[in-house]
């Protein structure tokens, strides 16, 4: 495509050898039979490139099930493209692309519950669209997995199409476009992306190839380009912005502020995590309570992500099924915040937010925009009371849309993880024993700790198997992990704890006090909560930071006033329903769930930030970005650009030049002279210029400028002449010729002449 | 320096990443965005870089038109690096499309196309493309310049170079064969030149041996009464037909010119029909003249650009002139075959005869005409 010249030009009038295959190729030779050096490039990169895409979806098809379908449409289809392609006309594949595309839509939409439906509008379309590229997860979509299969074929038959047309540049297109889907849903992570941009390199590059004919010499320009990709990708970061949210629909115009604020659909486990002592809002209200902030209900594997459309609020909510008691709350925001942090479960809402909140499919309420600090609004709930007993009789009677959405497992979820639920709780007859068994005994097995390093896998098998210790977002994701295992509908929710109880019935919530846990459904009951995280330690880790943030004088720990002095008993006021919490005292809790937090605006619990820089607040994770193996991986990569490039600059060939004339085996006089004598042009082809054809040695030595440095270059060669031509030289005379010519070589060695 | 296609594409696929990275988060964003933003430099040094090569054209042997040869353009430069590679044609010069070429009409000129072609300039040896090309019309063509985009290893940024290397390509006239009657014809004309050149008679002198017997003057050798022989003026070569070829300035071009040159395209017309005169003039004259050399006679050929003698053995002067011989009025009517022709057809006029010239061929000439539309349709 670079020149003017028709796009599939048969091209290629040169001689260059490995040329074979011209135009013809295709109808005379197979796909197979007829690799040459860019073919095989082009293949291997289209691999890269469809790996890097398909990958990323069938991470989605694996957490919402559908995987091993998924493998096979991606397969199938590479294998039609490639018995297609050498029979069917360019119009026709894209025709059969447009309808793979088409299907693949029908079927999604064929699939999506009829409650979705009822919402899609052209504009609601658009707007998840947008709200799609702008970095909304592919796993927020209800039906992630039959839309991830649903645009998988189209890319895939195109670009592999194209390839057996040797049309690279076009599958290069195609794959990207795919590629970029997934990169702007926020769904692809660097490696994959880079990965899928190497082969997309290799593809253009495949592309000059086949063109020019020019498969051997210009690969190693093209492996230093790589090389200096991967190296720069994996070590550079140039892209601003690092916190930002997708444009969602039913956000009422949200400012930019809220668009960057609100980052809470999904949550990431992450590695060691911090404390921020700052406040975010206080709370009155008669009784301490969890005030929850958003339930998911996707479990990835590394982590949570919230489904469905949000709605919004319109007057009252439904309250839970089951028996509950009516709490009022009147939460202030201290710093910025966009959560409207509520006791489970919300039914009402009261104050200037009222207009603009939105309502989540899973029940919690969320503001429009950012509350201000100092902004005030009143929420009432009905929290469940259900006594254990009522909870033993609940059954196992959940209604379709519980178990649809909340016995999800990615598919990868191991099994020892299933065995260790089985063994744990198996004996259990009820939900509600199951769930208080796994609670006792993931608080008893494993220690709180917020130094831990990420999970590399799952994180519920690595906790179990891997970790000694861990902390709220570990014990709450592997107890949801494990009761779903057991067939029981579980989520995992955060929020915070009830705080510092400063008098009033007021409740002073700090960042610190960001909390994760968990609810089980129960019929007729609704969702429970359950805290396997262990209490203690827990508290001591948060009441030993606000310790030391006080000492140290830190901003906005305390709200002005005489409450410093008041530190009663944490927890003290909860009223728990269930044994499950009792031993649950609220007080101060570490974040396991902390927020992302733009330099401008902060919002509190929720989704954990992978970027560590410079958060100030509630931010997390000092962990280094790249694991020693991926770092001994770029570090291998950097030595085979640079290899590639000294190659290409003829730096290799002068470097073996050099070793070979360091050294010389002593003879007889006369090799030896012969032997000094071709060190010595060696020398002076790197500090002078080669002998050429046909030059003498005597008139080639005459022509070097008589400097110190090659002084005795001349006795060396009228000793060479007399060895070869003349009567011999004798062995002293041999030795001051490899001496000097010895000298001549480390001078002319680079770090050698520095010992000399 | 300009990016091409898939230059731009890149450029703009970085700056939207780097603009919706900003403006909606970073996620993979920056895998995207810094490969791209390397890409494009590397490009640039890339083609920064490249020197300029050394071209060099060898072209096919001067043939008749319609006859496809190769030309080789050896590409020479220090170090390697893609490039494709331009070669101007002139409209007369159709290049061969079954040897890879792609002939672009650049729309300057008259419809001069090029051959561009896809190599790479190799650095340790030199890298030769080839192709093929079909003249269409005699004449001296010159090809070139040679233009050379040189890209880098993705094919993102370009820059041409033109090389300044020209070579002129000679296509003879086409040659036909004449007819079995027509050779006798001219075969006599050459071995009785007598009757027409009684001018160059110059001295008589008595017989030595290896004279030829016709040229034994018989009247005086009976008077004298030994063998004289006749001796011609020392230029003269007694076997030598002199050949006179040119345009009728009463039928044909020159009337449709005065009729309707007041249109610049039937000037265009004109010229035309003029340079198909002395196409079919250049066309007649060579067959004819080649018949003659081929029977042994020497040839003294007169056309209106000029005068050419040939022998047999060296008709390349002869048909190097009638490569580039231009239109114009017959220039003597003192000669032994006279070639005339106008817009269409020829005729040759010897022994006070005219031929149709179409008549005389066996229609040879013409045959390679319609395998060269092949080639070229």
């Amino acid at each position: 495509m670079s020149s003017g010249v028709g796009r599939d030009a048969p091209s290629l009038g040169g001689s260059q050898s490995g040329r074979s295959d011209r135009s013809d190729g295709i109808e005379t030779a197979g796909f197979v039979s007829d690799i040459d050096g860019s073919r095989a490039l082009a293949v291997v990169s289209l691999l890269a490139l469809t790996w890097s895409y398909a990958g990323v979806l069938w991470r989605v098809t694996d957490v919402v099930g559908g995987s091993t379908e998924f493998a096979v449409v991606v397969a199938g289809t590479i294998a039609f493209a490639v018995l297609v392609g050498r029979f069917v006309g360019v119009r026709v594949a894209f025709v059969v692309t447009s309808l793979l595309l088409g299907l693949g839509l029908a079927v999604y939409l064929f699939t999506l519950p009829q409650s979705q439906i009822q919402l899609l509008t052209p504009e609601r379309a658009l707007s998840d669209t947008v709200a799609l590229l702008t970095g909304l997860s592919v796993l927020r979509l209800v039906g992630a997995g039959v839309w991830a299969m649903a645009v998988v074929p189209g890319p895939v038959f195109l670009s592999w199409y194209l390839t057996v047309r040797k049309r690279y540049v076009s599958a290069a297109v195609a794959g990207g476009v795919a590629l970029g889907l997934v990169v702007l849903t926020g769904d692809a992570e660097g490696v994959a992306t880079l990965v899928g941009v190497v082969g997309a390199t290799g593809l253009l590059a495949a592309s000059t190839f086949d063109r020019h004919g020019t498969a051997v010499g210009q690969a190693d320009v093209l492996t230093v380009l790589l090389a200096a990709m991967i190296v720069a990708a994996s070590t550079l970061s140039v892209v601003p912005g690092a916190a930002g949210s997708p444009i969602l629909p039913d956000r009422g115009a949200p400012t930019v502020e809220a668009s960057l604020v609100d980052a809470d659909d999904s949550v990431e486990i992450v590695g060691s995590i911090r404390l921020s002592p700052s406040v975010r809002f206080t709370v009155d209200s008669p009784r301490a309570e969890y005030w929850q902030t958003a339930a998911y209900d996707r479990y990835t594997g590394s982590g949570w992500v919230r489904t469905g459309n949000e709605r919004p609020y319109d007057g009252r909510l439904r309250g839970p099924p089951g028996p509950s008691r009516r709490l009022e709350q009147t939460v202030t925001a201290e710093d910025p915040i966009s959560i409207l942090p509520a006791a489970w479960r919300p039914v009402d809402l009261d104050g200037p937010v009222r207009s603009s909140a939105l309502v989540t499919p899973q029940g919690n309420v969320r503001p429009g925009g950012t509350l201000q600090a100092g902004e005030t609004f009143t929420v009432t709930s009905r929290v469940p009371n259900a006594t254990s007993e009522r909870l033993r009789r609940a059954g196992t009677d959940y209604p379709d849309r519980v178990t649809e959405a909340y016995l999800q497992l990615p598919e990868s979820t191991t099994q020892r993880v299933r065995e260790r639920a089985e063994s744990v709780a198996g004996d259990a007859e009820t939900p509600y024993a199951k769930a208080v068994a796994i609670e006792a005994h993931l608080e008893s097995s494993k220690e709180y700790s917020l130094s831990v390093p990420a999970p590399s896998g799952d994180a519920a098998d690595t906790f179990l198997f891997e970790m000694d210790a861990g902390y709220c977002t570990y014990y709450a994701t592997t107890m949801v992990v494990m009761l779903r295992s057991q067939g029981v509908p579980a989520r995992f929710v955060t929020g915070y704890t009830p705080g510092e109880n400063v008098g009033n019935d007021s409740y002073v919530v700090r960042g610190l006090n960001s909390h994760a846990w968990v609810e089980v459904y129960f019929p007729d009951v609704g969702w429970v909560r359950f805290d396997p995280t262990p209490s203690g330690p827990r508290e001591t880790a948060e009441n030993t930071r606000l310790t030391e943030a006080r000492q140290n004088e830190e901003e906005n720990i305390d709200l002005p006033g005489p409450n410093e002095t008041v530190t009663p008993p944490p927890g003290a006021g909860i009223e728990n329903q269930t044994p499950a919490v009792s031993g649950a005292p609220g007080g101060s809790t570490p974040a396991g769930v902390t927020a992302t937090t733009p330099a401008s605006a902060t919002s509190a619990a929720t989704a954990d930030a992978t970027d560590t820089s410079s958060a100030p607040i509630g931010g997390g994770i000092p962990v280094p970005n790249l694991p020693s193996g991926r770092t001994l991986l770029v570090g291998a990569v950097a030595l085979v650009g640079l290899t590639a490039g000294a190659h290409r600059t003829g730096a290799a060939d002068r470097t073996v030049r050099l070793l070979a004339i360091q050294y010389q085996r002593r003879r007889d006089p006369e090799a030896d002279v012969a032997r000094a004598y071709r060190r010595l042009e060696g020398v002076l082809e790197r500090e002078y210029r080669p002998r050429r054809r046909g030059e003498t040695p005597r008139s080639y030595l005459q022509s070097v400028p008589l400097t110190e440095q090659f002084e005795d270059a001349r006795r060396v060669g009228e000793y060479y002449e007399r060895a070869r031509y003349g009567d011999g030289v004798s062995a002293a005379e041999a030795d001051e010729a490899v001496s000097t010519v010895d000298r001549l070589v480390r001078s002319s060695t680079p770090l050698l002449r520095w010992f000399q | 320096m300009r990016p091409t296609r898939r230059g731009y594409t890149v450029g703009i696929v970085v700056l939207g990443a780097l603009a919706l990275g900003a403006l909606f988060g970073a996620r993979a964003l920056d895998a995207v965005v810094i490969p791209g933003a390397l890409a494009l430099v590397a490009a640039a040094v890339q083609v920064w870089r490249a020197p300029t090569p050394e071209v060099q054209r060898t072209l096919p042997p001067a043939d008749v038109p319609g006859v496809t040869g190769t030309v080789e353009v050896t590409l020479d430069a220090p170090s390697s690096y893609p490039a494709t590679v331009r070669d101007r044609l002139p409209p007369s010069i159709d290049s061969g499309a079954s040897g890879g070429a792609q002939a672009v009409s650049s729309g300057d000129a008259g419809g001069a196309s090029t051959a561009t072609h896809e190599a790479v300039v190799a650095g340790a040896t030199d890298a030769d493309v080839t192709y093929e090309i079909t003249p269409q019309r005699r004449g001296e063509h010159e090809l070139g310049p040679v233009s050379v985009v040189v890209t880098d290893v993705l094919g993102l940024l370009k820059r041409t170079t033109t090389v300044d290397e020209r070579d002129g390509l000679v296509v003879f006239p086409a040659v036909g064969v004449l007819s079995e009657g027509v050779q006798a014809d001219l075969r006599t004309l050459t071995q009785s030149p007598r009757a027409n050149r009684r001018e160059e008679f110059d001295d008589l002198r008595e017989y030595v041996r290896g004279d030829a017997l016709r040229d034994v003057h018989w009247k005086s050798s009976a008077k004298r009464g030994n063998l004289m022989v006749r001796e011609f003026t020392a230029e003269a070569d007694p076997d030598q037909v002199r050949v006179v070829a040119g345009i009728e300035s009463s039928r044909g071009a020159d009337r449709e010119h005065t009729t309707a040159s007041k249109s610049t395209t039937a000037v265009g017309e004109a010229a035309d029909t003029a340079d198909d005169a002395a196409d079919t003039m250049a066309e007649a004259a060579a067959t004819v003249c080649l018949s003659l050399l081929r029977d042994g006679a020497s040839v003294a050929l007169t056309t209106p650009s000029g005068c050419v003698e040939a022998t047999p053995g060296t008709t390349r002067p002869l048909l190097d002139h009638l490569a580039v011989a231009g239109a114009g009025p017959v220039p003597t009517r003192e000669s032994d075959v006279v070639v005339v022709a106008d817009g269409e057809s020829a005729s040759i006029r010897f022994d006070g005869r005219e031929h149709r010239f179409e008549e005389l061929t066996t229609g040879a000439g013409d045959t390679a005409a319609p395998t060269a539309q092949e080639v070229t349709g």
